[in-house]
This record gives C-alpha cells, sequence and structure tokens, in this order.
C-alpha cells in the first residue's frame, strides 16, 4: 500500500479539496485533514485483512462515485403510526437540522462548526477511531455537515434522524453525534432509506454519567447500495447503552459498533438482526471494551438469510486489566433458509482481568423438522408453517425494540422477504 | 367387530414402516369405525408411538407396505396438513415447544387453516378468544398459557392439556392421542380424561396410545389392542386392559433379535 499510484481507488474516494466547504474551526480543519492523509495512506483493505476477509469490497472497487451534491431531491417517508419529532440528512447535509425541545437540540453540524464550535470541541471526532476503522476516516476526510443531537441534563427526549441519498454513483459522509447530559434519557431512531450509491456513515454517541439512550439503526438502503458505516458509543459511570440493528437493504452492507464501557456501572445491550436475501452481503463487526470494573454487556444478533445471500457476524469482547466483576454475553444465532446462503461467525475474546464473567455462543441452523411437523400437523401448510418459524425466529428480536411503528415496519419487512 | 352401518374412518392393512433403517411396524391390521374408542397398548419400543406418527405423516416415518386408509382415502398421498384438514388429529406424546409464536396465536391460525380446508368461514379475532377462553376453562388452563409461547415452559401436565385444547378447538373426527396420560399426576388425568371424554361422539372416534392402563380407568375402550415389535399381538375389549395391568407386559416384551425382515402375516 505504499506506493499509491494517482487513480487509486481510494484516491478516487476522497472528494478534491475545494469540494469541500471550509470550516468555522480550526480543530475541525485538523481533524479533516488528518483524516485525509490516514484514509490516502491506509487505501482500502488490501487482500489479507483481517477484519475483511469475509466482506468483499469488490463492489466498491469497481464503481466510482462522485462526491454526492448539496441536495439529494429525494422523498422522506414517515414510518406509519410513529409521531416523533424528526431531523433529516439528504447526502449527509441538514436539511431538516435545527429543532429546538424542551431539553433537546438538534443543530446542523455545519452551523454549529460556525457558530458554537467549542461546544463540540473534545466530542466531535473523540470517539470514533479512525486509526483502526479506515472507512470513519475516509467520513471524516470529508467533515463538512451532519446533525449534533445534545440532550440535557435529566430530559426525556425521542426523535428520529431520516438519512436519504445518495443517489446512484453517488457517495455520502453523514455525520451524527448523540451526547447525553447527566441522568438523561433518549430514544433515537436513526433510519437510513432510499440510498442507491455508497453511503459511509459515522455516529457518534457520548453518554455522561447515568445517562440512557435506546438507539434504533434501520438501514434500509436500496438494493444496490453500499453502506460502510461505524457507530462508536463512549460510556460514562453507570449510563446505559441499548442498541437495535436492524440491516435491511444494500447489496453490501456493513456496519462496526464500538463500544466503550468506560466508566464504573456502565451497561450496554446491543440487539442486531440481518435478513439478506438474493446476494445480499450484511457485516457486522461489534467491539465492546470492558474499560472499567462492573460493567456489562449483553449481545445478541440473529440473522436469517435467504437465496445466495451471506453474512458475517464478528463479536468481539476486550475485558481490560483491573476490570473486575464485569458480566459479558454474547450470542448469535442465525437460520439459514437455502442451501446457498452462508454464514461466518466468530466470536473474539480478549480477556485481562479477573474475576470476570463472559460468555458466548453461535449457532447456524434451518428450520427444524419438529416444529414445522408440529405446525403442519394442525391444518398450516407448509409455506405458511414456514412463515410462522421464521417470524418467530426473528420477532424475538423485533419486540425487543418496544416501539410499535417500527416493530411493525419490521414485520412487515419480514412478511414480505422470504 | 361392532356397529355395522356406521362410517368406517380408519382401515390399517399390513402396514410396515421404517424410521431411519430400522423397521418398526410389521403389519399392523386396524379398523376404526366411527363412535368407537380403541386403546392401542404396548411396552416400550412396541412401534405405539410410530404408528402414531405414521398416522399424521410424520416425515421420519417412511412406509414401506401395506395401506392405510382414511375415511376411503389413501393417508399415504394426503400432506399432514390435509390430514389435519379432513379431520385427523394426534396428540403429541412430547408436544413440540415454538419460541416466539404464541399459543394464542398459534391456535387461531391453525383453527382458520382447518376451517379453509373445509370449506368453512374463518373465525374473527374477537369470536375466537371467546372460544378460546370458554374451551380452556373447561380444562382448567389458565390464561396465562394462551399468550405464552406454545408449549414453552409448560410442565409436562399443561402441555398435555393444551395438546387437549388444541383437539377441542379443531374438532377432529379421528383423534390419535399418543401417551396423552404419561406425565400426568391423578388430578391432571382427572382433567384431561374428562376433556377427553366430553369429545367422545357418535360419528368420532379416538385411538388412545398408551403405556398404562390407569388412562383406561377414566376413559373406557371398546376395543383394546396390544402391540408388540410392531405387531398387534392380541385384541380384546376392556377387560384386557385389566388383564395387562395385572400381568404386565412381560409376555410382549420385545427379545433382543436379529434385525431380519419380518415374515408376512399370510
Amino acid at each position: 500500500m505504499s506506493m499509491v499510484a494517482a487513480s487509486s481507488p481510494s484516491d478516487l474516494l476522497l472528494a478534491p479539496l475545494n469540494r469541500l466547504p471550509s470550516l468555522g474551526a480550526a480543530w475541525a480543519v485538523r481533524l479533516r485533514d488528518e483524516n485525509r492523509e490516514r484514509f490516502a495512506r491506509l487505501g482500502l483493505p488490501a487482500a489479507d485483512d483481517e477484519a475483511w476477509r469475509f466482506t468483499n469490497l469488490k463492489r466498491l472497487r469497481g464503481t466510482s462515485f462522485v462526491f454526492a451534491p448539496e441536495a439529494g431531491a429525494l422523498p422522506a417517508t414517515t414510518i406509519r403510526g410513529l409521531n416523533l419529532p424528526e431531523c433529516m440528512l439528504q447526502n449527509g447535509r441538514a436539511v431538516m437540522g435545527n429543532l429546538a425541545l424542551p431539553g433537546l437540540h438538534m443543530d446542523s453540524l455545519a452551523a454549529l462548526l460556525g457558530s458554537t464550535p467549542e461546544s463540540i470541541a473534545g466530542e466531535l471526532g473523540a470517539w470514533a477511531d479512525t486509526t483502526r476503522h479506515r472507512f470513519a476516516a475516509l467520513n471524516t476526510a470529508h467533515l463538512a455537515d451532519g446533525l449534533v443531537v445534545g440532550v440535557e441534563s435529566n430530559a426525556n427526549v425521542a426523535v428520529r434522524i431520516l438519512m436519504t441519498g445518495p443517489a446512484a454513483s453517488h457517495a455520502a459522509y453523514p455525520r451524527i453525534l448523540i451526547v447525553l447530559e447527566d441522568g438523561a434519557r433518549a430514544v433515537v431512531i436513526e433510519d437510513h432509506m432510499g440510498a442507491s450509491g455508497f453511503t459511509c456513515p459515522v455516529t457518534e454517541v457520548h453518554l455522561g454519567p447515568n445517562a440512557s439512550l435506546q438507539h434504533v439503526r434501520l438501514e434500509r438502503s436500496g438494493k444496490d447500495a453500499v453502506h460502510l458505516g461505524l457507530v462508536a458509543v463512549r460510556q460514562e459511570r453507570d449510563s446505559r447503552y441499548v442498541s437495535h440493528v436492524a440491516a435491511l437493504g444494500a447489496r453490501l452492507g456493513r456496519l462496526d459498533l464500538d463500544v466503550s464501557l468506560a466508566g464504573e456501572g456502565a451497561e450496554c445491550v446491543l440487539n442486531g438482526l440481518y435478513m439478506p436475501v438474493g446476494a445480499q452481503h450484511v457485516d457486522h463487526h461489534t467491539h465492546v471494551s470492558h474499560d472499567a470494573p462492573h460493567t456489562n454487556s449483553k449481545e445478541l444478533y440473529k440473522g436469517v438469510l435467504g437465496g445466495k445471500s451471506s453474512a458475517v457476524f464478528n463479536g468481539r469482547i476486550v475485558i481490560r486489566e483491573g476490570a473486575m466483576g464485569v458480566d459479558a454475553a454474547q450470542t448469535n444465532n442465525n437460520l439459514l433458509l437455502s442451501d446457498q446462503a452462508l454464514v461466518n461467525t466468530n466470536p473474539e475474546l480478549e480477556i485481562f482481568a479477573d474475576d470476570v464473567k463472559a460468555q458466548h455462543g453461535a449457532t447456524i441452523g434451518q428450520i427444524e423438522d419438529e416444529p414445522l411437523f408440529y405446525l403442519r400437523s394442525r391444518g398450516i401448510d407448509e409455506p405458511a408453517a414456514r412463515r410462522i418459524l421464521i417470524e418467530a425466529f426473528a420477532g424475538t428480536m423485533i419486540e425487543k425494540i418496544g416501539l410499535e411503528p417500527v416493530e411493525d415496519l419490521l414485520r412487515a419487512e419480514l412478511a414480505g422477504r422470504f | 367387530m361392532e356397529g355395522g352401518g356406521r362410517e368406517l374412518l380408519l382401515e390399517l392393512k399390513d402396514v410396515h414402516a421404517r424410521v431411519g433403517e430400522q423397521s418398526i411396524l410389521r403389519g399392523i391390521d386396524l379398523r376404526v369405525e366411527a363412535g368407537e374408542v380403541h386403546a392401542i397398548m404396548g411396552p416400550n419400543g412396541s412401534g405405539k408411538s410410530t404408528l402414531a406418527k405414521a398416522l399424521a405423516g410424520h416425515p421420519s416415518v417412511e412406509i414401506t407396505r401395506g395401506e392405510m386408509l382414511y375415511r376411503g382415502r389413501d393417508l399415504r398421498a394426503l400432506k399432514p396438513e390435509e390430514r389435519a384438514g379432513l379431520g385427523l388429529f394426534l396428540g403429541f406424546q412430547y408436544p413440540v415447544e415454538i419460541p416466539g409464536v404464541s399459543n394464542r396465536y398459534f391456535l387461531r391460525a391453525a383453527l382458520n387453516a382447518v376451517r379453509r380446508q373445509r370449506g368453512e368461514p374463518e373465525v374473527s379475532a374477537v369470536d375466537f378468544l371467546a372460544l378460546l377462553k370458554r374451551k380452556a376453562a373447561l380444562l382448567d388452563l389458565d390464561d396465562a398459557l394462551l399468550i405464552r409461547s406454545v408449549n414453552e415452559g409448560f410442565s409436562g401436565g399443561e402441555k398435555k392439556r393444551s395438546e387437549v385444547l388444541q383437539m377441542v378447538l379443531l374438532d377432529p373426527v379421528l383423534a390419535v392421542l399418543d401417551e396423552t396420560d404419561s406425565g400426568l399426576d391423578i388430578d391432571a388425568l382427572k382433567v384431561v380424561s374428562r376433556g377427553i371424554n366430553e369429545q367422545r361422539r357418535p360419528d368420532r372416534a379416538l385411538v388412545l396410545v398408551t403405556h398404562y392402563q390407569r388412562l383406561l380407568n377414566y376413559i373406557v375402550p371398546d376395543f383394546v389392542h396390544v402391540l408388540s415389535a410392531g405387531r398387534i399381538v392380541r385384541q380384546g375389549g376392556k377387560d384386557l386392559a385389566l388383564e395387562l395391568e395385572k400381568e404386565g407386559y412381560g409376555p410382549y416384551e420385545i427379545h433382543p433379535e436379529p434385525r431380519v425382515p419380518a415374515p408376512g402375516r399370510g
């Protein structure tokens, strides 16, 4: 990778500097420049890169993507029955950016960097590790706009962030920063939809002491889209992060979820559901770092795979030295509906502390004969019985969300899918 | 057999079946008419459950010889769901747990599936709930079990009562109950038996597959068949069950024998 030709794919992905807006704060310019250099240096993963072993980026290499223009005129869609304040990013630019409700501020990142950049200094770019995540570096290299969600101490809010675009052959680098102050409580639905090109989003989350966030991330891009995202979470003392990830769209999708349980008593619950069909490929890499004593993590990802689809689940749990009294559990269950579907599941536990509990388990199976026969013996025909069993498998994940309109949306997706 | 003029529901002729490589049924002959209650008894391993599964169309049971007629139709040509639609019901020895499917949802799906097959209108959610509550109360089934996932975390007795509830809802013509009495304490047995007895009708037949005579104190059979090594080796009335209770299955236990093809019954 040392000899980077001028026309290498990584260069093609970096938009010319003159296409990027000026940034209000010197530190933000530095952040962007650093990551521009970093991505130029790192480039796309090499064939022997362990973190990309099962995810082929041919689709990214083979297509040229143009940095998406300011406004994508893509329609926004509501979620039926969901009545939450909304903000929207199109092609990564805030088009319905400002929202002020009691205890909640949502601002366009560009505006904030112009007016009060100090309010997010030390937060933006602080939690996404771009040395480990080259596509987060690529995102940061295009730092221009995005959305900043701030929840005041002891407030309780719920919002939906709608992310649309980019169109085919275009690339977008959406950026979100979510900061919850002490004791704040929030539900944030991050809803990616309508993309046809390459989306490379980064969401950074910082939870103050005792804060609690339920983060629902829906990825429902178009069937030709490429989606390579990072969610990076930093948790202070006694905070709680509950994540629900649903991967529905994209021809090629990957989400890295990094959680640092930095303060004592912090806890995270990571739920994931992926259901690729056709030739879709979906990859989830999670990295939970127990950096403080008495931190808990509970992780359950489920996949339903049809057609010739493929999926990767890689769950890393790190328990740092001195982090005693940690309780970590990770499970990955996969249901294969076709002989041609493929799953690679891989737990990685790195434990440097004593007096901890860490467990993991993974299953890959098909619809079982006995439940199928039981349902059929009661008059339910085979296709309907299979549907019931698929819905049961995925339904236990869906019902964990606890937001009926979102659950209905996912159930409808599921019903029409296999 | 008595009861001439009543519909012949089930007719098995020289039925041979195997599970995997193992030959289990070696020539079963059985006739069941409407209105009758039959008990099929026998020691462990005699083929009782395989016979029950064969009737319901379990994919693990392969019929290798013989005829299985249900109301004059070749059972082997019918899928399990079609058999259910035509009124054949199997109460499972080991009801299957299905996490994530609520019992109530399952029961309504099943009822409407058989009703559609029978050309009857589907039951609305509201009507179904009322029906379900009524039937569940008859079997002393806790409402909470109806909301829980199918059989998940049910006690042995709850599973069996739940099977009987399914039978009652699906209104079968021929119900085959596989060891519905095993694992029940005496109180649960009484409840289950009462539920089953209430299902006795002139146009319906019951086949009770059981290891123990105890059940037959509560549900009195018209015929008792003793199964041994895949064949019915004795037949009689209800007194045969009492005799078996006294004498035990000793004479009918399978002795280790080489796996040779069973001779035809001639």
